[in-house]
């Protein structure tokens, strides 16, 4: 059976995607994760932006960075989603003939 | 035969075009984003050194520009007593010091400052030729030295050249200096320089414009804010013209003090002006050498040439300079002491002022006021800032503001080249049915959801496949029903006689042509034995298939009654009797029946509502009375009332016409009616002839008359000659 590339990939991204907003924002009130964030925002640079670099100004000063890193993860998410749906039924279709 | 149409292969398909120009529009969306954050990031850093730069230069500005005022005036001063040479030595020197003294503070307390300078701008050896700015005097305070000094000379390739006196700094050079000879900008202290000293340390060089005087600083401020003022009414541009005027003069006479070499003409449009002018320059001459006779001689030669130099009401300053020098030439003359040299056209242009003379240059008011900047212009004070120290952060943000760039590009380029998946779906559903549809299955149909422009194609390929298919199923019916009726076409012909009868005596000729391909005439030539010959001429109503079976089922009758009785009437009665039982009641037979005895010519014959016969005899043609009711119209007891039995008596040589109405009421483009009178007359022109003959004249005639026009009743006609 064939996976629909197109709600795998939006599924992928809504499970990926708000969780990790979840976390930047407990992140960017109280610290809460500061080193899984600090993994996220080693590959996501923010130009500046950062939610760690942030946490001595108000919360203000964190939103764009809390923006920033669930759009990286939205997309991220989508495209392995994608990927991940377009190879299986590549494969499923190869295997199955 | 129908060529085979070639499929090609997609090569560089709609897919790949899509992913190629979204990467490209991401990249340079990137690029874009990419400088403006680079910008900004530039602009801080450049806003951050112009507040702290200003806030150090303006510290020692006043310091430096009374040195300048003191050095260039000592300069100058060439018969100064030593007492007060020796007070401007020292003030000078007290002005340096305090320069050292705060830049030294400065240093101590700023790692970033690496170097002070000051550019003395002496226009004495500098000229109205900045470009010379090597004639300039360089003075340096450095972190190592702890007080100024003045730098050596450097040779092209970097080595000093000893007892230069600081002149010709080549990082300076092409700097801070240069940007305000070119900029008549006070408000700005930035002209970075990215250079690079022997040490590999990199600095960024900065300086603020330095004038004698701090009235001229106020004067290009204001001449700033005039360039900003914003005209939005006719009032506004009444006063920014003024105001305009006003600041050329202002730089014109400016430079004109300062003595250099500006070109300007004088207005003199007036007499008055003319001689205030020629007075001026001829009260500057030294004309004491002169006699009476002579002065005379030069106050009219002076006139006359000043007169011919003047062109539109104006004279240009260069030609007055040639005149005055040529006239003193050649009277042996000099100028007044206190005149020699510029002063002298200083004073020129100031009398001309003075008396209203206008002074109208070509410059523009912004080349007068950067020229008159030039020359107000008395050094630069400016330092140079490790960059290091400013550009760290920002190397660091460029590294990120890059990564970011990459990081987005990457994902971008990424759904670029999945995202034309889900078009390409579509198109390729789009194409396969469409391919299932050209080769001949119509009946297909594409679902696709959406309202895209996709969807619509869909739509319009189902109607087209739709209306392929029903004009296809149209096509077919249509094939079948002229297979249909070249069928019957090909029965009823059959059922016509397929030649003449051979009787001696008796010749013939006849001619049927039904207007679609079955039709509703028919005439028949049957032997009926003992010498009698029997000839039929009907014609159903209407046209086509029905009439066509409705015409068989009337030879059908005839041929079985003819065989049982020879009484034209009875025969008539019987096929009436026939026809009204079981055909429509809108179907209906005109029909001319006779048996002619081909030994005795007589005729004996019936009609039912048919034409009348014709008989052409001696050249002439005569109507023989028929009369009757149609076959089929009504019942049999009425029909017996209407038919008679008639006998003609037929000579040698005679013709016998009978016809169809066919043949007269054929039609021209004019919708001129053919009609019984050109017929008569076209049998006519045969008569003599075989009847064949005439019959094929006749079908001329016609056909000559309709033209083009189509035929529009079927039309059917013999002829039978006796003898």
């Amino acid at each position: 059976m064939k996976l629909s590339i197109k709600w795998f990939s939006v599924t992928a991204l809504i499970i990926g995607t708000v969780p990790a907003a979840v976390l930047f924002t407990w992140c960017a009130m109280n610290g809460f994760g500061a080193e899984i964030v600090r993994l996220f925002e080693s590959v996501y640079p923010s130009g500046g932006f950062s939610i760690l670099e942030n946490m001595d100004k108000p919360v203000l000063n964190r939103v764009p960075g809390i923006i920033i890193n669930t759009c990286y993860m939205a997309v991220d998410t989508f495209i392995a989603g994608f990927s991940f749906s377009s190879l299986y039924n590549l494969f499923v279709s190869k295997l199955t003939k | 035969m129908a060529r085979k149409v070639a499929i090609r292969k997609v090569r560089f398909g709609i897919r790949l075009k899509i992913s190629i120009i979204m990467i490209l529009g991401i990249a340079f969306a990137s690029a874009l984003i990419g400088l403006a954050v680079y910008n900004q990031h530039e602009s801080k850093i450049k806003d951050t050194i112009l507040r702290l730069s200003g806030t150090i230069l303006k510290g020692a500005a006043e310091d430096a520009e009374q040195y300048l005022r003191l050095t260039q005036y000592l300069d100058k001063a060439k018969d100064l007593k030593p007492r007060q040479r020796a007070a401007v030595v020292k003030a000078i020197g007290e002005s340096q010091k305090s320069m050292a003294g705060y830049f030294s503070s400065i240093i101590k307390k700023e790692e970033i400052l690496d170097i002070a300078f000051l550019v003395d701008v002496d226009w004495r050896d500098v000229n109205v030729n900045w470009n010379r700015r090597d004639r300039a005097r360089y003075r340096y305070f450095s972190r190592q030295n702890g007080s100024f000094f003045e730098l050596d000379l450097y040779t092209s390739d970097g080595r000093p050249i000893r007892g230069s006196r600081g002149r010709d700094d080549a990082q300076l050079k092409p700097t801070v200096f240069s940007y305000y000879m070119q900029n008549m900008d006070t408000s700005s202290y930035l002209a970075f320089s990215e250079s690079r000293k022997n040490d590999g340390k990199k600095f960024v060089i900065v300086g603020i414009p330095l004038f004698s005087d701090r009235k001229d600083a106020a004067i290009y401020d204001g001449y700033r804010d005039f360039r900003r003022t914003r005209v939005m009414s006719g009032e506004d541009l009444k006063k920014f013209k003024a105001r305009r005027q006003e600041y050329r003069d202002l730089f014109l006479g400016r430079i004109v003090e300062r003595g250099s070499g500006v070109e300007y003409d004088l207005v003199v449009d007036t007499d008055r002006k003319k001689r205030l002018v020629l007075d001026n320059l001829i009260g500057a001459v030294d004309m004491k050498p002169l006699s009476y006779e002579k002065l005379a001689d030069f106050r009219k030669g002076f006139s006359d040439m000043f007169n011919e130099s003047v062109e539109g009401g104006r004279v240009p300053l260069f030609r007055l300079k040639i005149l005055l020098a040529s006239m003193m030439k050649d009277y042996g003359l000099a100028l007044k002491e206190p005149l020699a040299g510029e002063d002298l056209w200083k004073n020129v242009y100031r009398h001309a002022r003075r008396n209203s003379v206008s002074v109208e240059t070509l410059y523009g008011v912004d080349d007068l006021a950067l020229m008159s900047f030039r020359m107000d212009l008395s050094g630069v004070l400016g330092i140079f800032l490790l960059r290091d120290s400013f550009y760290a952060e920002m190397e660091k943000n460029r590294k990120d503001i890059l990564n970011l760039i990459l990081s987005i590009f990457l994902r971008a380029t990424i759904i670029a080249l999945f995202f034309p998946t889900f078009i390409i779906r579509n198109v390729a559903s789009l194409e396969e049915a469409a391919l299932d549809i050209g080769k001949g299955n119509l009946s297909r149909r594409i679902e696709m959801k959406g309202s895209d422009e996709l969807g619509r194609l869909a739509d319009i390929i189902n109607l087209m496949s739709a209306n392929l298919e029903k004009a296809q199923k149209e096509m077919l019916e249509k094939q079948r029903m002229k297979a249909e009726l070249n069928t019957a076409q090909q029965i009823q012909s059959a059922l016509l006689p397929d030649g003449f009868p051979d009787i001696r005596g008796l010749s013939f000729g006849a001619y049927y042509m039904a207007q679609t391909e079955s039709g509703g005439d028919y005439y028949d030539f049957i032997p009926m034995g003992e010498g009698r010959l029997g000839l039929a001429m009907a014609d159903v109503s209407g046209h086509g298939v029905a009439s066509g079976l409705v015409m068989a089922m009337t030879r059908t009758l005839l041929h079985i009654h003819c065989e049982k009785n020879g009484d034209t009437k009875k025969i008539l009665e019987m096929i009436n009797d026939y026809l009204y039982a079981n055909t429509a009641s809108n179907y209906f037979v005109t029909m001319f029946f006779g048996v002619l005895d081909v030994k005795s010519l007589q005729l004996r014959f019936s009609s039912a509502g048919h034409c009348h016969a014709l008989v052409m005899r001696n050249g002439r043609i005569q109507e023989v009375p028929a009369g009757g009711i149609a076959l089929g119209a009504v019942a049999t007891d009425s029909i017996s009332r209407l038919i008679e039995s008639k006998t003609l008596q037929l000579q040698k040589g005679d013709y016998f016409i009978q016809y169809t109405d066919g043949v007269y009421e054929s039609f021209n483009a004019a919708n001129e009616e053919y009609g019984l009178e050109r017929f008569h007359r076209a049998l006519l022109d045969g008569f003599g002839k075989d009847p064949q003959e005439i019959v094929n004249h006749v079908v001329r005639s016609v056909d000559a008359f309709t033209g083009r026009v189509p035929q529009h009743d079927d039309i059917t006609f013999f002829i039978i000659r006796a003898g």
